[in-house]
Parts: C-alpha cells; structure tokens; sequence
C-alpha cells in the first residue's frame, strides 16, 4: 500500500489531497467535509511507518477475506458481536437485516467508541438510523437529511476513533477506500447505483427500478453467484472496522429507503424465525421433521408435495394477513406483484435452509429405488451408442459452450429457488439454441424435432445426478404461475430427456404408469393454480393434499 | 420470467385476453416449427413475445374483443420420442396435428396422434390437422378429398398449408382460436398473468373440463 502523497510534507503542514491509492491501484476518495473539519495532518502523520504491514483496525493481509458469497445467517451476527475487531462482512445482509440486529450492531459501534467518546453522538445517530428503517415512506425529505447527518457524525466518529487507536498502535496506517468498498455494497444495494461514492449520499435515494427481478430474493441469489464465480479477494487493502461499520450504517440507513418488496420480505423472514407466528410455528416445525426425518414419506414426490403444501399454506396465510392488505391498500407493492415478492420470501426463509436436507432425502430415495442407477448407466450406454449412432441432425454445441452449460447447470443445483433455477434452465436451453445456429452457419430456427436430440446429447455429457434432483425440485416445488409458458415447456422437455436416458433401450413405447400420473399430476398443479385469485385458496388446500405418485421411480414398473 | 405476459391490453375497453396451451403433434420433419414460425412471424409485432427458442412459441391473435394468446409447443417427431409426447399434450387445449402432402407415411401417423389425442388428452381438446407443403402440389401422395373426409369423421378442423407461400397458415389459427372457448371458466390459464385485465370475478366452478383427466 502507498499513498501517493508527496513524501516531503512535514507533519502538520495541510494540504486538500483527496486522493490516495492503494496497493491494487484503486482510487480512495477521503470525504472533504472529513479533511474540512480535521485536517489532514492524520494523513501525513507516522510517515515513517508507512512501510510497516497492518494496522490493528485494518485486517491484516491474509487475516481474512471479504467473502462474496451469501453469509450464513449467524456468520453475520457471530461476526459482529464477538469479533468487533475483525473485519465483518459489513454489507452483505445487512440490507435484510431487522431493525433489532441495527440496534445491535451500533451497540457494538457504541462499545468500540466509548472510551473516546461522549455517549450522545452514538445515540443520535442509532435513532436516527432505527427512524429511517421504520418509517420509509413518509418522511423522504427528513429521510435525506438524515442520512446526510448520520453520515457526518460517522466521519466525525471515524476521526475520535481512528485518532483513539493511533495512539495505541504504532503501526499506523491509514486508508480511507470508499470506492473499495463499492464491490462489497453492491451485493446489497444491487441497482441502488453503487457507483458513486458514498459521500454523496443523496445518490442512493434513488428509488430501485421497479422490476420484479431486482426486488426478488433470487436476484440477491443471483448476485451471489456471480460474486462467487470471481476469485476470493485476499482483504489486503486494508478497511478499518470504523469505515465498515460507517458503510453499514449508511447501508442500513438505506435499507429505510429500499423498496417496500424489501421490507415485505424481511418481515417474512422475522415472522418465520418467530416460533410463536403462525408461520415460524410450521415452518419450524417442519424443519425439525424433515431434519429429524420424524414423518417417513413414502416417495420424494410425497415428500416435496408436503413441502409445497406448506409454501401454499404459508403464501396464502401472509396474503391475508392485515399488514399485507394494508400494504395493498397504501399500493406500495402493486397486487399482481405481491404474491411472487411472497413467494420468493418464502423461498428464501423455507427452501434456502432446507435445501440441502432435501437434496440429501431425494439422494437416499433414488438410490433406494434404483432410479438413479438406472439413469446414470444408461447415460454411459447412451454416450457409446450416439458416438456411433443417431446423431443430432443439428450440431452439439463445442466444447466452450459445454462448458458454460455445465457452468449453469451447477448454478441450477445451487440455486434454492425453484423459479431461480428455471431461469437458469433457460439459459442452459439458449446457449444449446445459439450452438445449433452457431454449427448450421445460419441463422436458422430450429424446433423440437432439432432441440431435444441436442438437448439429450448434451445431458450425457452432465452431472445427470444433479439434474435429476433439479429437474424433481423445480416441478414440485415451484410455484404454478411460474411453470406456465416457456419455462413450463422447457422444464417439461428436461423431464422428457431425462426419461428418455432412463429408458433408453426399453421396448415399451407407452409412458409407463408412474411417469404418465406424474406428469398428469403435475399438468393438473400448474392448471387449478390459475382459477385461482390469490384471496381465496382454501379450495386450493384440499387440492393440493392429494397423495402424488412417485414422480421418478419410473422404472420400478 | 416476471416480465412475461402483456399488459397491452391494459385499459382498452373490454378486451378479454384468453390463454390457451396449444401442442404440434407429427411426424418429423413435416414443417411443424415452419408452420408456427410462419405464422408467429407473419403477425404484428406488438403480440409477439421474445422467446429462446422456436420450440416454444407464444403469439396472439385479435377476434373481435378478444385477445387469444396461444402458448405454442413443439414436439419432437421423432419416432423414439414418441412415449414422451403426453407430457406434452397433456392439458392442451389444441393441438395442430401436421403432415406432409408429399409422404403418406407422415399421415398414417397424423391419424394414430389424432386417435391417441382423442383418447388421453384433455376431453375438450380442439384439434386441427394440417396437410402441408400444399405447395408442392406435383409430388402431393395424399388426396384433399381423402383427408377432409377423415378430419370430417373424426370432427377436426382441418385445412392444407404451406408454411412457405404462407396459405391458410393465418386461417388455420384463427379457426382454432374461434373455437377455443372464450368464457373464463373454461380458460383455467390466462387469469393469473394478466392481470392488468380484469377476468377476475367469474365463477371458480367448471374448471373441470381441463384439468380433471
């Protein structure tokens, strides 16, 4: 790390530089209004020393990493409460966050300041930011002055904290990375137009565009995946807890002026970490269930179903919950909207934590039953057979392009979100598209009669084990509205292929019963769904405890 | 997906958008995807949904004060992918069934998916047959006369096309749309996308048209 700061200044003679470099090259902008109260001097100040490696509230290299991936839930507040000086992952969740963890959090701040400083700046501020997350709509101009303020008495903190630990350390080193910090903050404000520094607050007052995507959990998913794909950024330029903690603030303080599909969710998720709401009641108890594996379910269909119907259950519960017609009533979240922003909240505080467990149930079954045996052999006998034989008239995609698919289908097998992975699915069936276009030379449209032999050419070079749970998860546990149309029939031709693998070789030219029930169960799902408004769902409850038939045990006929 | 689904409607008077399931059943390489390409592509841009690919089609035609939007599957023709075909057909609402003029092969197979649709697919299920390549009319192998008395029978719909000059393409549809029942209660599919529209309100009873099988 160096500053690019004329080394000749002597200690106290200011200057305006606001411009500082890390090691990586990155360009650290200092606040102005910091150096306008303050000075400089803290800059030029133990030049000596630059050389010198870490500084206690900076992590050191190696110390740790930012990690970009979704935090588990207790990472966050373990981070936070026990490691006050460690490095936390400041931002990620804390868009999610409750006001209470807000509380928490600046109680920490609180803590790390109280030997320096006078106790009103910190509660100022933690009211301001608890006003700002309880109240986002009404006081917009007040909301603007407020993050401003909390933004100067963060400087100011920073400064009485960051001058409190100079005189412990003779290690000192100071770095003030608002731009570093962007990476990090975009993961929570996502299109909040992360790139403008954070000084000028009033940049991020921008409402969210309006889409579904950018409000949905899975695009936070979404996002993660991406982050994840990049390579784990060693933590070397050093950010000091107090630009974190400012940052979280500022973030948190932002999650007030964040769409109200946000704060819908996060209310879910309150509610389904409560054991005494109705929801956190079932959705408890199921966890222990499934965990526990205290209910035997007779197939992975009957089992997923159950799931399901608690999805169902739980949607049409928070639908008619008062707080969420009163959401309707003020038309903060439009009404066609407010289903699939609660869906997608379930998804993230049922599915997210219980996906593993399922994939490991589904796993157990199919190796029980033999289906998945069956699958994965033929896959083999298949591979030999199409390097001779019946080859797709359209041209398999190169070895790229197989890539990047496999990429995407192990983001298919991350994704908790049944609607997530359909996403992904279709973006599997575009790149196959694009590959067959790209081989013919033309811009050609190619049908079914061209599609699946491609699409079953390219699954025996997959994990099939994978797709297979995939393929089981996304048709049981979506919601119907989303298995209508183009993910519907692509979902519906991944099946097919998948049957077609597993009963490659067989004589039998009828859909054998199984798999006949299943899909006509299925079809009938994604069919009642739709007569259905959103207010009116009991009928749709004793539609959905019907038993299913085993939905893969296809060849156990 | 969110994105999908029109709002176009929105406010225009008393516009009913209906959303039916329709599946194109036949052998391979009868002109089952030119067909529909032919008739997505030879309408108004407007109705027309971008889509990854041409196995899946979604277009809409205007009758009247009603908006049919049809959601338009593909199946692979193949003769080894045949057992997979109800996954398709299953709660269609129509089906286009297609042969080639040219091969009579193309319609002995027409009839066994005909015969098959009338016997697992949905009961209310509008099924019309295709003869096309009408354009190739020097190599035609199927007589008119011979088809139009088997779709006659059996109660289809059916007309000869030709996907390239574009004949009776645009006809074929509409007459399946004019045909596909408009009141909501027998469209189990459009409510929940549309709802800029209001269809909402009707009765929830006679869903079972579609979706009991």
């Amino acid at each position: 790390m160096k500053l690019d700061l004329p080394q000749s200044n002597k200690p106290g003679q200011h200057f305006c530089s606001i411009q500082v470099t890390s090691e990586n090259g990155a360009l650290c902008i200092i606040n102005p209004l910091f150096l306008h109260e303050h000075g400089d001097s803290w800059l030029t100040h133990n030049q000596a020393k630059e050389k010198r490696k870490s500084v206690p509230w900076i992590s050191g290299e190696g110390q740790e990493e930012i990690r970009l991936g979704p935090p588990a839930e207790d990472d966050i507040q373990d981070g936070h409460l026990s490691n006050p000086d460690k490095p936390t992952n400041v931002c990620e969740d804390s868009c999610m966050e409750e006001p209470k963890v807000v509380v928490t959090k600046d109680e920490h701040l609180n803590a790390c300041c109280k030997s320096q400083e006078n106790q009103s700046t910190p509660k100022l501020l933690r009211k301001s930011v608890i006003r700002l997350h309880s109240d986002p709509k009404r006081e917009n101009m007040v909301e603007i002055n407020e993050t401003q303020t909390s933004d100067n008495i963060l400087i100011e903190r920073n400064k009485t904290l960051r001058l409190s630990r100079e005189r412990k350390s003779a290690l000192l080193r100071h770095r003030v990375s608002w731009i570093q910090e962007e990476d990090i903050l975009k993961t929570v404000l996502k299109k909040a137009n992360s790139d403008t520094s954070l000084s000028s607050s009033d940049s991020f007052l921008l409402p969210p565009p309006p889409e579904l995507d950018s409000v949905s959990i899975s695009s936070v998913e979404e996002e993660g995946d991406r982050c994840s794909l990049r390579p784990k950024r060693h933590h070397s330029h050093g950010l000091g807890d107090i630009v974190r903690h400012s940052l979280l603030a500022v973030s948190t303080a932002l999650t007030g002026l964040v769409s109200p599909e946000k704060h819908l969710g996060n209310r879910i998720q309150q509610l389904a970490e409560d054991p005494s709401s109705y929801l956190g009641g079932i959705v408890q108890t199921f966890t222990i269930q499934l965990q526990k594996r205290s209910v035997v379910y007779l197939s992975s269909t009957e089992m997923l179903q159950a799931l399901r119907q608690l999805l169902t259950n739980s949607k049409n519960h928070l639908l008619e919950r008062n707080e969420t017609l009163e959401i309707l009533e003020r038309q903060e979240i439009e009404e066609f909207k407010i289903a699939s922003v609660i869906e997608s909240s379930l998804y993230k505080c049922v599915l997210k934590p219980l996906q593993s467990a399922i994939y490991c149930q589904l796993l157990e079954m199919h190796n029980k039953d033999g289906s998945l045996e069956m699958l994965l052999d033929n896959q083999k006998k298949m591979k030999k057979w199409s390097l001779s034989d019946q080859k797709p008239r359209a041209g398999m995609p190169g070895l790229a392009t197989m890539e990047k698919i496999k990429q995407r289908l192990a983001h298919m097998h991350k994704a908790y979100s049944p609607e997530k992975k359909i996403r992904h699915l279709l973006k599997v069936c575009k790149h196959i598209y694009e590959s067959m276009e790209a081989s013919s030379g033309k811009k050609e449209a190619f049908g079914a009669d061209d599609f699946l032999p491609v699409l079953i050419n390219v699954l025996l070079e997959c994990d099939l084990t994978c797709v297979q749970l995939d393929v089981e998860y996304m048709m049981e546990l979506g919601d119907p509205f989303q298995l209508q149309g183009e993910g519907g029939y692509y979902l519906t031709t991944l099946f097919g292929a998948l049957y077609h693998i597993s009963t490659f070789n067989t004589v039998s030219r009828q859909l054998s019963v199984e798999a006949q029930n299943s899909i006509r169960q299925w079809q009938r799902r994604r069919t009642i769904h739709h007569k259905q408004t959103f207010r009116k769902s009991n009928q749709l409850n004793e539609k959905m405890s019907e038993k299913y038939a085993s939905l893969l045990a296809l060849e156990s006929s | 997906m969110a994105s999908r689904g029109s709002t176009r409607a929105n406010g225009v008077g008393q516009t009913k958008i209906c959303q039916f399931k329709l599946v194109l059943l036949g052998d391979m390489a009868v002109g089952k995807s030119s067909l529909v390409l032919r008739f997505v592509k030879g309408q108004f841009d407007e109705f027309q949904e971008t889509t990854i690919g041409a196995a899946f089609l979604a277009q809409s035609v205007c009758l009247d004060d009603t908006t049919v939007k049809f959601e338009i599957w593909d199946t692979a023709g193949q003769e080894r992918y045949h057992s997979l075909a109800p996954m398709y057909y299953r709660g269609a609402q129509a089906a286009i069934v297609v042969f080639d003029i040219t091969k009579p092969e193309t319609f002995d197979r027409a009839k066994a998916w005909v015969k098959e649709l009338q016997r697992q697919a949905s009961p209310n299920i509008v099924i019309a047959l295709a003869g096309n390549k009408s354009d190739l009319a020097e190599k035609r192998m199927v007589e008119f006369e011979e088809a139009q008395a088997y779709a006659e029978d059996t109660s289809l719909l059916f007309m000869e096309t030709s996907a390239k000059t574009a004949m009776n393409v645009n006809e074929l549809f509409l007459a399946i749309a004019k045909k596909m029942p408009k009141s909501d209660a027998q469209n189990p599919t459009h409510a929940a996308r549309n709802r800029g529209v209001n269809l909402q309100g009707s009765d929830q009873q006679s869903r079972s048209g579609c979706c009991s099988n």
